[in-house]
């Protein structure tokens, strides 16, 4: 969930004109062997809107990039004494540097903007987390490993469940626990459906330039498109429609490829 | 001992005789052992703290050992009181009867605490169960909720080994939360410990004892420096320790002879992610000056390194909650709690060794006699000073003596003491920071201090 306090309260403070230091660094846990799904999808998605700012950061793999996070999520960002976490927050923090990719929207564009990243956090994201806690195969398989492998035994196992547990209290409230698979994966279908129709045959969201509703999906449905889980639909759903793949390799092949030292996606 | 005064009355009161005796000479066989006044207490356990009072042969080993069996059973936490009694049996010829009179202590207890720390109060429940199964057992336990939302509670379970003189097997659960003002970061350790302390010969405590903690580093707000930052997270340690020390001074908080020596070392690392080894030690010595002049002095160190297996099998080193912090009103005063030593903004961040020594003369208040209130109660001038830093790898003398001399604080001042019923010590000092680092938070003037701890 995004925190929607930080970034009002960014917005109160005077803007800052100072450049873009040199020393920002991302901490994101380790991607290949322990970051699951729904935090891979965040910290892609900031990657993204960082590159389609043309801003330069750090990338810093940490072991317990969560419990440094102020809100104990990833990503977060040392900018100078700032520590700014998740996706929201982080693009009102920059935005209070005078630097924002929607400066060219109408104030409905951006509404329309705020709508759909709302629509993609609630149910991709909310998706994401049922695989990843409530689906039983993907737990064993996929989730307690990785989890797991961040900590000593037997305290990985201990967290694992607290963390399950955690979880699924959280999707119980929003009603999300009890969805069975075939459920989740016609919300996703839906929720593509609908990114789908707003994208039409554009490049972006928002006509020609990214904004961080393309910087979002991109996040989501590229991770939703690479992570190998024992179910193999999911990308499936998600390779059904053809103008969102195609907005994915466009961010990919525009943004990660030709930026030197950046982290290969393939 | 040696020497008896017998004195035998009529019931007038009126002396008639008075006899001088020698006991060194005088035989002596414990014929028959009575305690009064057991109930639930079992007798083999009574019988085994009883036991070496079977093997005197002579009048003048009775006595002591009479005394030293009266303290091992006031030590087994049984009884509220042991009173002796010492008779001739009549049955042979050298043979006398030992009396105890005991009072066995409730078998449940429960009780209500509020208190007051430097970091927050806190009330807190507390529930304890005696000699339970009748052999000195006691199981305890403890909740407390602090102002700033921290709850701990203990569980502890200890028994006296009386085969083995006094000493003891402990355990206990333990899950405490605390925050550490000076870092910025809030800390809940979550587990098990056993303990055994034994005193094999001249009063020397060991005490072998193995931990298991997951710790829950968190940082205390968004203020928090960064390389506080780094260490959160969780954590478990499993550490193996071995301390010995011999306290030979007349009370805790104010004594005016004798002296404590403890040396400890500490290894983790086995099962965990954090391994390192630590050893520290810590000296005190009291004399008396000039008549109630009583001068102190008190040493104490810490080092902390990782061994190279350690290093290979990529353990953590000592994160902040494990490291050495130096300073405060009752440690190197003149400076903020752990407010001596390296700092990020206003955290300290703490070093891997340190080294204190302090220096006191104490004296009582003028024209107000020995006893009473001011026993409890000195005026002491001090002086204070230590060093704390990293220590490079294999330093050698030159190398040393720059890196004291680079960290070294030092402070001195005068001051009142109190002594809170030998469990803590209340210290209000006037004190002058003489020698210190960039970064270090010093603290001229008033200080107020209460702890347990005192260098």
């Amino acid at each position: 969930m995004p925190s929607v306090l930080m970034a009002e309260l960014q917005a109160f403070e005077s803007p800052v004109k100072e450049p873009w230091p040199d020393d920002v660094e991302m901490y994101v846990t380790h991607e290949v062997e322990q970051i699951l799904l729904p935090e891979s999808s965040s910290c892609l998605a900031v990657q993204a809107f960082f590159r389609m700012c043309g801003l330069r950061y750090k990338l810093q793999m940490r072991i317990n990039a969560e419990s440094m996070s102020p809100s104990g999520k990833i990503p977060f960002i040392r900018c100078g004494k700032a520590v700014v976490s998740e996706l929201d927050p982080i693009v009102s923090f920059v935005a209070h540097r005078g630097i924002s990719l929607t400066t060219e929207l109408s104030d409905v564009e951006k509404s329309d903007m705020r709508a759909y990243m709302s629509l993609v956090y609630n149910v991709l994201g909310n998706a994401e987390q049922h695989l990843m806690w409530c689906d039983r195969v993907t737990f064993l398989e996929v989730t307690y490993p990785r989890f797991t492998s961040a900590f000593p035994r037997p305290l990985g196992g201990i967290l694992c469940y607290l963390r399950q547990r955690k979880m699924r209290k959280k999707l119980r409230v929003i009603d999300w626990e009890s969805k069975d698979l075939e459920k989740v994966y016609s919300e996703i279908d839906n929720c593509c459906r609908v990114l789908s129709e707003r994208l039409g045959s554009q490049k972006y969201f928002f006509g020609n330039k990214p904004t961080e509703l393309d910087a979002l999906v991109f996040g989501h449905l590229f991770s939703l498109l690479t992570t190998h889980l024992p179910d193999s639909r999911l990308s499936a759903v998600v390779h059904t429609y053809d103008n969102l793949v195609e907005l994915c390799s466009t961010v990919e092949n525009e943004f990660f490829q030709r930026i030197e030292g950046s982290v290969s996606l393939k | 001992m040696g020497v008896v005064h017998a004195k035998s009355k009529t019931p007038g009161d009126e002396i008639i005789e008075t006899r001088i005796l020698d006991t060194s000479s005088l035989k002596a066989r414990v014929d028959r052992i009575h305690v009064q006044g057991l109930q639930r207490t079992k007798d083999d356990f009574v019988q085994a703290a009883v036991a070496p009072l079977m093997e005197v042969t002579e009048m003048n080993n009775l006595f002591l050992t009479v005394n030293e069996v009266r303290n091992t059973l006031g030590q087994l936490a049984c009884f509220k009181s042991v009173a002796v009694g010492i008779d001739v049996s009549g049955t042979t010829p050298d043979g006398v009867e030992v009396w105890f009179y005991v009072e066995e202590l409730k078998r449940h207890r429960g009780g209500f605490k509020a208190q007051g720390g430097n970091n927050e109060g806190s009330c807190g429940i507390g529930f304890d169960s005696v000699n339970f199964k009748g052999r000195g057992e006691k199981a305890s336990f403890s909740y407390e909720y602090g102002t700033r939302k921290t709850a701990s509670f203990a569980l502890d379970v200890s028994k006296p080994l009386v085969d083995l003189g006094c000493s003891k097997l402990a355990a206990s659960a333990f899950s405490t939360n605390s925050i550490s003002p000076s870092s910025l970061f809030r800390l809940t350790s979550r587990g098990l410990s056993l303990g055994l302390d034994l005193f094999p010969f001249w009063d020397v405590q060991h005490r072998v004892s193995w931990d298991g903690c997951w710790r829950d580093l968190n940082c205390m707000s968004i203020d928090t420096p960064f390389s506080v930052r780094e260490e959160a997270g969780h954590s478990l340690k499993s550490g193996l320790r071995y301390s010995v020390s011999k306290d030979s001074r007349d009370s805790k908080m104010l004594p005016t002879e004798g002296t404590l020596w403890r040396l400890s070392s500490e290894a983790s690392g086995f099962g965990g992610d954090v391994g390192f080894l630590q050893h520290g030690f810590d000296y005190q010595a009291n004399f008396r000056v000039l008549g109630n002049l009583v001068g102190q002095v008190g040493l104490s160190g810490n080092v902390q390194y990782q061994t190279p297996w350690q290093t290979s099998m990529s353990l953590k080193a000592p994160q902040i909650c494990d490291r050495c912090f130096m300073g405060g009103p009752l440690d190197v005063r003149g400076f903020r709690i752990n407010g001596a030593g390296p700092h990020a903004d206003a955290a300290a961040l703490g070093a891997s060794t340190k080294l204190a020594y302090g220096a006191h003369i104490y004296f009582p208040m003028p024209g107000i006699s020995h006893y009473g209130f001011s026993d409890s109660f000195r005026f002491h001038a001090f002086a204070t000073a230590g060093h704390i830093g990293e220590l490079q790898e294999k330093p050698n003398f030159e190398e040393l003596r720059h890196t004291l001399r680079q960290n070294l604080r030092a402070s001195c001042g005068i001051g009142m003491v109190l002594r809170l019923g030998d469990m803590a010590r209340l210290e209000l000092n006037y004190a002058l920071p003489m020698i210190w680092q960039n970064g270090d938070q010093r603290q001229r003037g008033f200080q107020l201090g209460i702890g347990v701890d005192y260098l």
